[in-house]
């Protein structure tokens, strides 16, 4: 695992890329969490076929980048959402998160993740911007045993 | 859907924040129960927070549900969102998110119409602000 610090974020790097199966619990777990009883996402919709809420992969940023960096909490300072196409359920997504910028601001270090979420036909049906803040102290890096 | 006029004030939303609904949302954030800042005090506390605090995203999938309920599929298949988390948000805390409709540009087939988003807590101070931009046929 690499240390999570500003230093070591490095700009463009792919954190990797997840399938999401989007299920019917998946579907209604989230629902309930966003404490929506929408008819689109729990019996049907004008959109053909079930829907998932638009933010299904809201969380998907810090999970994948848990992956790859050693990270105890962050806190969120940003979050934008493009929705292109209606999250369908029973569909397979392919979800890809980059670091896509960092910077310093009012003494604050911030880092970016894009996420991209493509389906099976290769179609973008969302991308977000995930914004969190990050320690600009250097941590020692965590040797591999 | 909304008459869609400048200036026009969606309808508002009152959203409670409980420490169960917190745990809700970290469960299905984080797939499992977890002792974490946002449902464990101990570990809030280790991380200098006066105490659990919410998931800033929960909020921002709030909002987003409410502009699906405003103007539906256009939402789903066009909606924009940008957001900035403010402050801290506590079980406990009573919000109320506020829309105004402060853009309509036409063009020939649809209106742009963008939203100002405030979500401000019981003492009147904004916890999370934005714009969120959706694309409605004519």
């Amino acid at each position: 695992m690499k240390t999570f610090d500003y230093e070591h974020l490095e700009i463009g790097e792919d954190l990797g890329t997840r399938s999401i199966d989007v299920t019917d619990e998946l579907v209604r777990e989230c629902a309930l969490a966003i404490e929506s009883t929408h008819e689109w996402y729990l019996a049907t919709s004008p959109l053909g076929g079930r829907v998932a809420p638009p933010t299904l992969l809201d969380n998907e940023c810090l999970r994948i980048l848990d992956t790859r960096y050693a990270r105890f909490g962050s806190i969120h300072a940003k979050q934008s959402w493009q929705f292109r196409e209606p999250i369908r359920v029973g569909s397979r997504l392919e979800v890809n998160v980059r670091i896509s910028d960092k910077y310093i601001r009012r003494g604050k270090g911030y880092f970016v993740m894009t996420l991209t979420a493509t389906d099976e036909k290769g179609e973008v049906v969302c991308t977000g911007l995930h914004t969190s803040v990050v320690s600009l102290v250097k941590k020692p890096v965590e040797v591999e045993r | 859907m909304s008459g869609m006029k400048l200036g026009e004030r969606l309808e508002p939303l009152v959203w409670t924040v409980t420490q169960e609904k917190i745990n809700r949302y970290s469960r299905y954030a984080l797939g499992r129960d977890t002792a974490n800042i946002h449902t464990d005090r101990e570990k809030a506390t280790l991380a200098g927070l006066p105490g659990p605090v919410a998931h800033g995203r929960h909020p921002v999938a709030i909002v987003s549900e409410s502009m699906v309920q405003d103007f539906g599929a256009a939402w789903v298949r066009g909606g924009e969102l940008d957001m900035t988390l403010t402050r801290l948000i506590f079980p406990g805390d009573t919000l109320t998110l506020e829309r105004e409709i402060v853009g309509v540009s036409d063009s020939d087939d649809e209106k742009l119409v963008t939203v100002r988003i405030t979500f401000v807590n019981q003492d009147g101070q904004p916890v999370q602000t934005g714009e969120a931009r959706v694309r409605v046929s004519r």
